[in-house]
């Protein structure tokens, strides 16, 4: 007898059970009305975080992060840049303002117009780099150009091998020690990175920290 | 002779069984109720179905994925209030043997045969998420890695 009575409850309580579940299931809107969808984009916008400071690293900046060495480094450093910059993955770190950069066969992509990359691996005999990308003429123009206002002349130009391209060499009085490698190429950072297959002209700039 | 009922094996095998019944039941419910009311009820694996929507200034546009495959589409130009509506089915294809960086594709034709979508599907809220407010589906032309996307909302009741 009591045996049956338990059945009978233990049944009861598992199907309201299942029709409780299927209840609180996640149905939709069978047609969305104007006035929720803009509510929602509005709403979404709001959340959003404000607009990135800047595009691209100042000079100082990039002369400061010319004295890390290892990645720990320059993710405390980068940690006061975060309005601007997010964190990609391990290496990499791309700038939160994009834009349309068009390619060598007109293709017009949009992506951040920046990047830093820096050497994760901790291999022994690994070279330590770091270099900033920009994907746009003109932001790499306007850094140039502030680069030869703190002072850097052209020294002269050299094959690089990271870049695979040519490699403009800077110095500067006011920054003794502190070479500065411009190179465009197609080739930023071989085999890494966020892009690995890249169609337009990146400008990569590294500070080598060579004390004489 | 060992009683059965009472052996570990027993107890296990009920317990699945208890969940298999659950599940059954659940999904025949789930079934009755969209139906009744003609609207998909979502669980795991069934991210993408219901209707979504997505705005601009000139014109909202509005599909609603169906289970057994079909699609209705919509599309309103705002500044005229002309409504252009067309059904048809779809598939989501997802052949990743190609390359691993590739996201599934969705092909949409109307009844027509003309191609209503044939996009990558870069993102779809996860079921159970409780990071995104609503769901969010974002289609991009390209498989590449933050170009183009269009973003799509399912607004949950």
């Amino acid at each position: 007898m009591n045996y049956r009575f338990y059945f009978k409850i233990g049944l009861a309580s598992f199907l309201l059970f299942v029709l409780s579940t299927s209840c609180r299931s996640r149905s939709n809107e069978k047609s969305v009305k104007v006035e929720d969808l803009d509510r929602v984009m509005r709403e979404e916008k709001e959340a959003e975080s404000k607009e990135p400071v800047v595009s691209t690293l100042s000079v100082i900046d990039l002369v400061e992060l010319s004295n890390c060495k290892d990645a720990s480094c320059v993710q405390l450093f980068m940690k006061n840049k975060d309005q601007s910059f997010f964190y990609g993955k391990k290496g990499q770190f791309a700038s939160l303002n994009r834009g349309v950069v068009a390619d060598s066969s007109g293709n017009e992509l949009i992506m951040p117009f920046s990047t830093l990359y820096f050497e994760v691996n901790t291999n022994v005999g690994a070279t330590w780099r770091l270099a900033h990308i920009l994907n746009k003429k003109q932001l790499s123009d306007q850094l140039l150009a502030a680069f030869i206002s703190n002072g850097f002349a052209l020294q002269d130009s050299i094959r690089y091998y990271a870049t695979n391209a040519k490699c403009y060499r800077y110095t500067s009085e006011k920054f003794p020690g502190k070479y500065l490698y411009f190179s465009p190429t197609y080739k930023p950072w071989i085999r890494e990175g966020l892009y690995q297959n890249v169609t337009w002209l990146c400008y990569v700039f590294e500070i080598h920290d060579i004390k004489q | 002779m060992k009683n059965i009922f009472g052996s570990r094996l027993f107890f296990i095998a009920s317990f699945f069984l208890i969940i298999g019944l659950f599940l059954w039941i659940r999904k025949c419910v789930d079934r009755g109720v969209e139906h009744i009311t003609g609207e998909e009820i979502i669980r795991e694996g069934d991210e993408l179905f219901g209707t979504w929507a997505s705005k601009t200034n000139e014109g909202m546009l509005q599909f609603h994925l169906k289970r057994d495959g079909s699609l209705s589409y919509m599309l309103i130009n705002l500044a005229t209030n002309d409504t252009n509506k067309s059904t048809g089915h779809y598939s989501v294809l997802n052949n990743r043997t190609a390359s691993p960086g590739y996201f599934p594709r969705i092909c949409a034709i109307s009844d027509n045969g003309d191609t209503l979508m044939n996009y990558y599907i870069q993102y779809v809220t996860p079921y159970n998420s409780t990071i995104d407010k609503y769901d969010r589906l974002i289609l991009s032309p390209h498989s590449m890695y933050d170009t183009v996307a269009w973003k799509f909302y399912r607004l949950k009741k």
